[in-house]
């Protein structure tokens, strides 16, 4: 759901900020039938509805439509299934047909062409309606006419044209959003996050994101022997292609990041850049392919090819969970350096106190400290394979101990890096709850201050509950600040508007007081116990009336 | 979504500097340059490819000769099967000596262990002969030399002048409780094939590692 309006602080709802799907529609149910049935599947503005979800599952159809279009040219994958290939066709065609004529008979309440004297005719005539057409007409066609298996499948690309729906709108924000800027700035706005990326950039994410998973997948299917015998060709092709990507990716990355804070030197930037994790990782993604062409008659082709499997790290470029984990080992690493030197120095007195006990009844095995190193490692990581264990008396006395202090020493990291990442993130939550404090002061949310917080959120993994929860414990404080005059007087001295509001309230008792009490007798004790101060009474009189 | 491809004049974007038009051109050279890349690995491939069709092709005219082989008539006679019992399996083979053959080529052993003179038992190399010189077979070619495919012992990484070599090896059973089922050993041109055998093909890839074709029953 988009959120396109600004929420005032009465209708606060954590679902209605995060764009969550678990609202209910508000559909009148007197709606006409067909009025009915265009909100509850088609409406893009009622939040709440099945517009959403049918998107996305008409999108990930069409990807797999793409898949199998690949596999059919795949004699060896093709062949044998050629049955479920034809149903899943069925099935494909039936679903887009569906939502063709839905969209037909819908086409009326449709905001583009209701006004038009004929809502269905311009349907029918528009960019959309024709390819979700052309997705479907090849298949009829062959029912009517002879048509050569391979121009049916050239023609069942076509469908492909179906993923613009969400392409073209999504080009379009991204015009809009960058217009009157130069290339190097759009190229920055597609490739980094910024305001000025909108969809385009998030479909641009994805669609690195699925090039990642699919070479990740073959590199994996690689070595299974006999997937590897039949596709190694399309294996072949899908890294020359997915190297590509990663290539101009790369290079748009280097290009542009002189437009980010902290990368503004032509040449300082780019090397900065160069240098971040982030783009070492891209690197790392696109190497082994060059190196396997140039120099397979050095290199192990078997590394290599397990190599690519780097490219899995370029996941977390989009994962904040990554980055605060790194966060965390950044600020730990004092600590966590220094339990890992007492390992070290705990691993090395075990190796060699091991050798000392060991060494002569066992001398294949304790052959000498650096080989007695994996059984002390073995030993106090409490993994215990088994194959290397003591003998002597000694020997066994010590390993008891060890086994006990190993616990605890390779613990201490593990506990250390749990910890602080539950405290990294209660400090960004406490921070986002600073946040919209802030946010919620002047009574309303933006549609900016949404969209920080619909971030914010997904990037601390907060769920609806949580959500709801700082929202409303922001909600009591400020319901607290209204009451100020509960407060003590230096939170009160704090903000001046609250001064001056208690400043008015104080007078508004003074005149209340001037009103109800008995002036005579009030003044005669001021000033005959000399309890006020003239100036004290003089105000006094002022208000008083 | 409304399904609308709004017809908007699209903003005009500031001149292309001289920074953009090297950017624009090294993203050329390197689309041009993975793609170079990416046609001679592919080349590579369908020379792996073609390696590996060398090999079914060998593996198919071999499992076809198999039971033929051991007719009388049988036309190749530098392939056909010696005069050996049907119950003369590889599994029975494997209670002999793994290089039986080798240290007794005159004596092959059968079922009940009794020593019999085969009368005309050819040997592997007899056959490859045939094989490089008569059959189909001698017009194929090892896509990465251009020379007929030769047989190693075996396919290695550490060495990719093996790519499109053929590994023929002979699988001698081991017997029941053993650790592994079976050994493997290169199928030498002095190995008799009076017998039936147990072999599995494997040619070499580009980086010179062994690619499994088939196991199967010559």
């Amino acid at each position: 759901m988009e959120t396109n309006k600004s929420i005032s602080l009465k209708d606060i709802d954590a679902r209605v900020i995060l764009g969550s799907d678990d609202i209910e529609a508000d559909i009148s149910k007197d709606l006409p039938l067909r009025k009915w049935i265009y909100a509850w599947l088609l409406d893009p503005n009622i939040p709440g509805n099945h517009q959403k979800w049918i998107e996305k599952w008409i999108g990930l159809l069409i990807l797999f439509n793409l898949l199998v279009l690949l596999f059919e040219h795949v004699p060896a994958v093709f062949e044998p299934n050629k049955k479920w290939f034809h149903i899943f066709d069925i099935i494909s065609v039936g679903i887009f047909t569906i939502e063709y004529l839905l969209r037909l008979y819908l086409a009326p309440e449709d905001e583009e062409f209701k006004a038009r004297p004929n809502p269905r005719l311009s349907y029918i005539q528009s960019p959309f309606a024709l390819i979700d057409f052309l997705a479907v007409a090849p298949f009829y066609l062959q029912a009517f006419l002879p048509v050569d298996l391979r121009v049916l499948r050239f023609l069942r690309l076509l469908r492909i044209l179906k993923l613009f729906r969400i392409f073209i709108p999504a080009y379009q924000e991204f015009v809009t959003l960058n217009a009157g800027r130069t290339m190097r700035q759009r190229v920055h706005a597609l490739v980094f996050d910024s305001p000025y990326g909108g969809k385009m950039q998030v479909i641009f994410d994805a669609f690195i994101g699925i090039c990642v998973l699919l070479s990740v997948i073959a590199v994996v299917m690689e070595s299974v022997q006999s997937v590897n015998y039949i596709l190694n060709i399309q294996f072949l092709i899908l890294d020359a292609v997915v190297v590509a990507i990663f290539t101009v990716e790369y290079c748009m990355r280097i290009y542009s990041c002189v437009e980010e804070p902290g990368f503004k030197s032509a040449i300082g930037g780019r090397i900065k850049q160069a240098q971040s994790s982030s783009t070492v990782i891209d690197l790392l993604a696109i190497v082994p392919f060059f190196l396997e062409v140039f120099l397979h008659h050095v290199l192990d082709l078997r590394f290599l090819r397990v190599f690519r499997l780097s490219r899995l790290l370029k996941l977390t470029r989009g994962n904040d969970a990554t980055k605060i984990l790194a966060k965390v080992l950044a600020r730990e690493w004092p600590v966590i350096s220094a339990a890992a030197f007492i390992m070290l120095l705990l691993v090395v007195l075990t190796a060699s106190l091991g050798y000392l006990f060991e060494h002569d009844a066992q001398p294949d095995k304790f052959e000498n400290i650096p080989t007695s190193i994996y059984w002390a490692v073995v030993t106090l990581a409490s993994v215990g394979y088994g194959d290397i264990s003591p003998v002597t008396g000694p020997g066994r006395a010590m390993t008891v101990v060890l086994a006990f202090i190993g616990i605890g020493i390779f613990a201490i990291p593990a506990a250390l890096l749990s910890s602080a990442f539950s405290d990294e993130l209660v400090k960004e939550r406490d921070a986002l709850k600073r946040d919209i404090y802030e946010i919620m002061k002047d009574g309303i949310i933006d549609p900016s201050e949404v969209a920080f917080i619909r971030a914010e959120a997904k990037r601390l993994h907060l769920s609806v509950e949580e959500v709801n929860t700082l929202l409303q414990m922001v909600q009591q404080d400020l319901d607290k600040e209204s009451q100020f005059s509960q407060l003590p007087i230096h939170k009160i001295a704090e903000k001046s508007e609250f001064a001056v509001e208690h400043y008015k309230s104080l007078l508004s008792q003074i005149r209340q007081l001037g009103m109800l009490t008995d002036l005579e007798k009030f003044e005669n004790r001021a000033v005959d116990a000399g309890r006020l101060t003239r100036q004290e009474l003089e105000i006094w009189n002022s208000l008083k009336s | 979504m409304n399904e609308s491809v709004e017809r908007k004049t699209t903003p005009s974007m500031p001149a292309l500097t001289a920074g953009d038009k090297l950017f624009i051109g090294l993203m050329a050279l390197v689309v041009v340059a993975v793609t170079g890349l990416g046609v001679l690995a592919l080349r590579d491939g369908y020379k792996t490819e073609g390696s590996k069709r060398n090999a079914e092709a060998l593996a198919a005219w071999m499992t076809a000769a198999n039971p033929a082989r051991f007719d009388a008539n049988y036309a190749i006679a530098a392939c056909a099967g010696g005069s050996v019992s049907p119950s003369a399996t590889p599994v029975q083979e494997a209670q002999a000596p793994a290089d039986a053959n080798e240290s007794a080529p005159s004596i092959s052993v059968n079922a009940s262990g009794a020593a019999s003179a085969p009368p005309e038992a050819k040997t592997w190399g007899d056959c490859l002969t045939y094989l490089e010189q008569q059959s189909p077979l001698r017009e194929l070619r090892n896509p990465f030399t251009g020379q007929p495919p030769k047989f190693e012992a075996a396919c290695s990484g550490a060495d990719y002048h093996l790519a499109g070599s053929l590994v023929l090896e002979k699988l001698v059973t081991t017997p029941a409780g053993s650790s592994i089922p079976f050994i493997a050993s290169q199928l030498m041109p002095t190995d008799r094939i009076g017998e039936k055998l147990q072999l599995r093909l494997s040619v070499c890839d580009k980086g010179g590692y062994g690619i499994k074709v088939g196991e199967f029953e010559f």
